[in-house]
């Protein structure tokens, strides 16, 4: 029999749009913000900080097993150091000026969740998570970049995971996947 | 003009010509199915095109702090303990601040007067912080000014005024703590013609009149609900605006639960909520309220004998109508069988009425049981003072005044001679935070600080004291009141210097127990509240003679009044009217009428239909002083027919954008008798208003019986038999969509006591703050289209003429065989594991499906955008629970964000959440602890236990919803199931 192209063109369309489905990259390409790295007001480079000093990461983000927010450091965490150390270095001298004349550093929010997300870190870290395993290499970045999808499946997924086979130094999960875990 | 093809039944798309050519500048408008076809092919690529280009999320910035607090950590919320500025009963509260906001009130459970408990004023009151209305600079004759340029001004007119010998007058209003009188006495001893006028809400200078002259108490005593086994209340709505509300409900509801609970016997005019809860409720105009009054004194005196006896000598019994005749037998019948446990109270403004109810308490014994003459109410309110003023004023030889919170152009009823005067003040200040009526007749407007953002303290009654903290800088040009007479007094301005040092003078040395200074201070700040002995001792005497005489006086009156009268009286949700700027207030519906923005006159129906009027009609009352108001009619079950009651606080001049032309002003009926205001009169003359169409009142409940159906369970009244533990195992076998409910660890429910709730609402207003459930307007309410998640239902059962009132908060019941679940095409709203019927905002497309199969109807549809768009008002969200926008359906959630952050906390603790700890915020603020929310399926928890009481059902159980919301079933001897017996607060 004789088929139309049209039929053709549609099932094609199909067959690739249920591959699609298998994975987040492709369904979930509306806000996906993988490979975002906004250039920031102060150039802070975690590589510097993080890996070359080995400052850990909860040094200067301290709300990470208090509450739902991390935090980005306020300029006085900077200042432990930088009152003294490099403290003639073009960028350090626009941190001690902000300082002095009241003007907030505005960060560039990198990892942004939707506004019916609700996400709270300290359940996470507490419980033996890895910034690394969310946020990537950051102590490798020069300049913060957001490097996996951060869409639901993703977060589901890894909550499946972990729950049926606990990883390495966790026990005891239960990482939930009822829509009330997050969206309320 | 070409024919439309959708409005010509006769167009066929494919006949030539039939239409006119198409017009060249509106191609896709024209007919024929041709451009139709490409208007719907562009529409679909322009979609596609705006969807493909604006993919991206919004783009924020984080800004920390410079310098931040070493206290704070951003998302998690900081609670600091003050005192509630709603009224002057100054309820200990706790305030929720998060990231530098401060976003809820609680009431705080250490406090002895709220004891956890906070009236729906308290949890609205935060909106005033972030009130758009507010006054955010100085003016001077309207214009904006500065605080400099003002105190330079000021002082000069205060030397002027100390030198002529003026009079500098300081007029407060009656929540003043103790620093702060001390603050203005010190600053008007520098005057030679100094004054401090207090005008109090609710005036209670009759009250105290009433003790003095009885009892030769000068005190207004303290009440405890609690201990009486009889109250009699004339006119006094305790349980939901007069005095002391929370504190007066905390007691009775706690007294409801006990072996012993008390008989309220409520005499008043119109439906209060006090009266919605009497156990007996005599319906008598204002003036038969004074003869009932003094025919129970007079019998009541009689079979006490002895001296008491003397004072009802010669009084000729009165021939007074079956009515008043039955309750005064009644109630006298049951003062005398409680003796020293009853507690008689009244409303009213007339000291005679509050003589007869002083000198009932006095010849009882109930001073001393009942009530604390010691530990007695601040009562330094004098209508007399104001009247002096008022003259003096006018007379010219006030040389300043100076008024802060308190506002007499709205209030006083001399208003049009207080203004004229104001214009005579050399020197006249007004420190409103709004630029209500007074701040527009006086010369300048300095705004004080909100009280959140300011120091101060508080003792509203005696050696009952705390403190009240700021917990956010102010957000505008202001200055705390006491600042500026510091200032003005040439002092630095530092109240807070001042305050700690009359701490440290006059409470530490108190309550100090060897405490140095400032550790006593830290503790009082974090515990926010200190009780020390009250000095002094005051007896208690009756003074026979002058009852003899008020007696007399009264009960010589043989008939009460003929005609009508007039009562006006505060609301639940505006108090006097300071509220009504406040959008979540307005639309509070009041707990009787369930009327929300506005409200109208009272009327029977009887009288009504009397006059021909129905339910919306304008009624035109004339007082006997003259003053005409023009209102719409409410036709009240339960009011007295010749009494019209009529709300205060609406219809304000200048209270602000959301007050304007809400309601009728009905202060013009106040009237001044006898140097004091009286709220209620006879002598009224009522008729229908003409030229005005009919009212509709945006009410969210116009239906007002139960049809049979058994809402309100009532052991005394038919429904007895129909309780005990439902066949639990026979209702999971019944057919349910979902099949076997998901085995989990844990089963939210919540378990309501019916003996225990008075229909106070302050459960609706912590629901909506804490949960950014925003106020739709009177037009919606009208269209039933009001956001509470929580709601009081109201029925009227009985006598039409005098009704027992049943009132019921409903909320989502979350049922486990869910109506709603099984219907969301989107699969919006589900059951969790945890017990919990769940509404998840991103997945609702707004079906409404859900809403339209509740059974409860407790389903709430964003029809519009209901959310502030201004800035300053969305600083008062709640940051844990989603905004929801137009198009998605919302409801109770058991304060699903409360319930995370304990799970997480217990989790990152490594301990189970514990019974307790997670309270609702309804729960939370509910001045009668009637709700109890917790975990059923742990057998130790309250819930479990309450929910096993034998009292203990579900509304609408034979529809097999299977809600988590149990109710207990109102007593017939209430307290009669010893499982009741719950603990008060944390």
């Amino acid at each position: 029999m004789k088929l139309h192209i049209a039929a053709v063109i549609s099932a094609t369309l199909t067959l690739a749009g249920a591959a699609a489905m298998l994975d987040p990259r492709y369904y979930a390409w509306i806000g996906d913000q993988t490979g975002y790295a906004p250039e920031q007001p102060i150039p802070f480079s975690h590589k510097v900080h993080a890996k070359d000093n080995s400052i850990p990461c909860e040094y200067c983000h301290t709300g990470v097993r208090k509450g739902p927010v991390a935090g980005i450091p306020p300029a006085n965490v900077c200042m432990n150091c930088h009152r003294e150390i490099r403290k003639d270095a073009p960028d350090i001298v626009k941190l001690k000026k902000a300082i002095e004349q009241g003007q907030p550093i505005a960060w560039v929010r990198v990892h942004r969740m939707p506004d019916f997300v609700r996400f709270d870190h300290s359940a996470h870290v507490v419980k033996g998570v890895a910034c690394q395993t969310c946020h990537g290499p950051v102590q490798d970045m020069a300049r913060v970049e957001q490097t996996r999808h951060m869409s639901m499946g993703w977060c589901v997924s890894c909550h499946r995971q972990y729950t049926a086979k606990p990883p390495k130094g966790m026990s005891d999960v239960h990482a939930r996947v009822e829509c009330s875990t997050c969206h309320y | 003009m070409h024919s439309d093809p959708l409005s010509n039944p006769h167009h066929r798309p494919d006949a030539p010509d039939s239409a006119p050519t198409p017009d060249a500048a509106a191609p896709l408008l024209s007919g024929g199915s041709h451009d139709r076809r490409t208007f719907l092919k562009l529409l679909g690529l322009s979609v596609a095109a705006g969807a493909l280009s604006g993919c991206r999320p919004p783009r924020e910035k984080i800004v920390p702090h410079l310098q931040a607090p070493p206290e704070m950590t951003p998302g998690v919320a900081n609670w600091y303990a003050t005192t509630c500025h709603g009224c002057p009963a100054a309820c200990g509260a706790l305030v929720k601040v998060l990231d530098g906001r401060p976003i809820k009130l609680e009431g705080n459970p250490e406090h002895v007067i709220s004891r956890g408990g906070l009236c729906a004023v308290g949890q609205g009151a935060i909106a005033g912080l972030y009130d758009p209305y507010r006054q955010r600079r100085p003016t001077h004759k309207g214009s904006p000014s500065d605080f400099a340029a003002a105190d330079t001004e000021i002082v000069r007119r205060l030397n002027a005024a100390r030198a002529g010998g003026g009079q500098v007058v300081v007029m407060t209003g009656g929540a003043v703590g103790p620093a702060t009188r001390a603050l203005i006495r010190e600053f008007l001893a520098g005057f030679p013609n100094g004054r401090h006028i207090v005008l109090d809400r609710p005036p209670m200078a009759a009250v105290r009149d009433g003790y003095r002259t009885a009892c030769g108490l000068d005190a207004v005593p303290s009440m405890r609900f609690d201990r009486a086994q009889t109250i009699v209340s004339f006119g006094a709505d305790f349980l939901g605006t007069w005095l002391s509300p929370v504190e007066f409900t905390k007691q009775y509801a706690a007294a409801r639960s006990t072996a012993h609970p008390p008989r309220l016997l409520q005499v008043e005019a119109r439906m209060s909520l006090t009266g919605a809860n009497a156990d007996e409720r005599f319906v008598l105009s204002p003036s038969e309220q004074a003869c009932c009054a003094a025919a129970v004194l007079a019998s009541v005196a009689r079979k006490l004998g002895r001296e008491a006896a003397q004072m009802a000598a010669g009084i000729a019994p009165q021939s007074y109508s079956a009515g008043l005749a039955a309750a005064a037998e009644r109630i006298t019948e049951a003062l005398l069988e409680s003796g020293a446990r009853s507690l008689v109270v009244s409303g009213s403004d007339d000291p005679a009425i509050q003589t007869m109810v002083a000198a009932l308490n006095g010849v009882l014994g109930s001073i001393g049981t009942t009530l604390d003459p010691v530990r007695a109410f601040w009562s330094g309110g004098s209508d007399a003072d104001v009247v002096r003023l008022v003259s003096d004023m006018q007379a010219g030889k006030v040389a300043a005044l100076i008024v802060h919170s308190c506002n007499p152009v709205h209030v006083w009823p001399q208003r049009d001679e207080f203004v004229r005067g104001l214009e005579k003040v050399a020197c006249s200040v007004s420190t409103a935070t709004v630029p209500d009526e007074t701040a527009r007749g006086v010369e300048w407007h300095l705004p004080a600080s909100h009280p959140m953002e300011s120091w101060g303290d508080a003792e509203p009654q005696a050696g009952i004291f705390s403190l009240r903290q700021p917990t956010i800088r102010p957000l505008y040009r202001t200055r705390a009141f006491e600042d500026s007479l510091l200032a003005w007094m040439g002092r630095p301005p530092d109240f807070h210097a001042y305050l700690q040092s009359h701490w440290r003078t006059h409470v530490h040395s108190r309550a100090g127990r060897g405490q140095p200074f400032d550790a006593f201070w830290d503790e009082a700040l974090q515990q926010g509240c200190v009780v020390v002995a009250p000095t002094g001792r005051a007896t208690a005497t009756l003074h026979g003679s002058a009852v003899a005489s008020c007696l007399h006086a009264v009960a010589s009156v043989s008939t009460p009044a003929d005609g009508y009268e007039v009562e006006l009286h505060e609301t639940v949700s505006l108090h006097d009217g300071e509220w009504a700027n406040n959008p979540w207030l307005q639309e509070l519906p009041d707990p009787v009428t369930k009327v929300t923005w506005g409200a109208g006159a009272a009327l029977a129906a009887s009288t009504a239909a009397s006059l021909g009027l129905e339910d919306g009609d304008w009624l035109a009352v004339s007082s006997a002083s003259g003053r005409v108001i023009e209102m719409p009619v409410m036709i009240q079950p339960g009011q007295h027919p010749r009494t019209i009651s009529i709300p205060l606080g609406y219809g304000r001049l200048h209270g602000g954008p959301i007050a304007a032309g809400v309601g009728v002003d009905a202060y013009p009926l106040v009237n001044l008798t006898g140097g004091r205001r009286a709220h209620a009169s006879a002598g009224a003359s009522v008729r229908a208003a003409q030229g005005r169409s009919r009212f509709g009142f945006a009410r969210t409940q116009r239906h007002d019986r139960m049809e049979g159906r058994d809402l309100v369970r009532d052991e005394a009244h038919g429904t007895a038999g129909q309780h005990g533990h439902a066949d639990y195992d026979a209702e999971q076998r019944r057919a349910n969509l979902w099949g076997a409910p998901i085995p989990s660890d844990r089963q939210w429910g919540m378990v309501i006591d019916l003996d225990r709730c008075v229909g106070c609402s302050a459960c609706v207003t912590a629901c909506d703050i804490e949960n950014n459930v925003p106020a739709v307007g009177a037009d919606e309410v009208s269209r039933s289209r009001e956001m509470h998640w929580m709601r009081l239902d109201r029925y009227y059962e009985g006598d039409p003429d005098n009704p027992r009132v049943r009132l019921q908060p409903m909320l989502c019941q979350h049922c486990a065989n869910a109506s709603c679940e099984s219907v969301c095409p989107a699969l919006a709203t589900v059951h969790d594991d945890q017990g919990l019927n769940v509404q998840v905002y991103n997945r609702c497309v707004g079906t409404r499906y859900c809403a339209n199969n509740c059974p409860y109807k407790v389903r709430r549809f964003n029809w519009f955008d209901n959310q502030a768009k201004l800035a300053v008002r969305r600083l008062g969200l709640n940051p844990s629970v989603t905004v929801r926008s137009r198009g998605v359906m919302e409801k109770c959630s058991f304060c699903l964000q409360r319930i995370q952050e304990a799970r997480i906390r217990a989790r990152n603790e490594g301990r189970e959440v514990r019974d307790g700890e997670v309270r609702t915020a309804c729960e939370q603020s509910c001045p009668a602890d009637a709700i109890v929310f917790g975990d059923l399926q742990d057998p130790r928890s309250r819930v479990s236990r309450l929910a096993a009481d034998s009292r203990a059902y579900r509304v609408l159980e034979e529809l097999n919803r299977q809600p988590a919301v149990r109710y207990l079933a109102r007593s017939a001897r209430p307290g009669s199931s010893p499982s009741t017996d719950q603990e008060g607060g944390v």
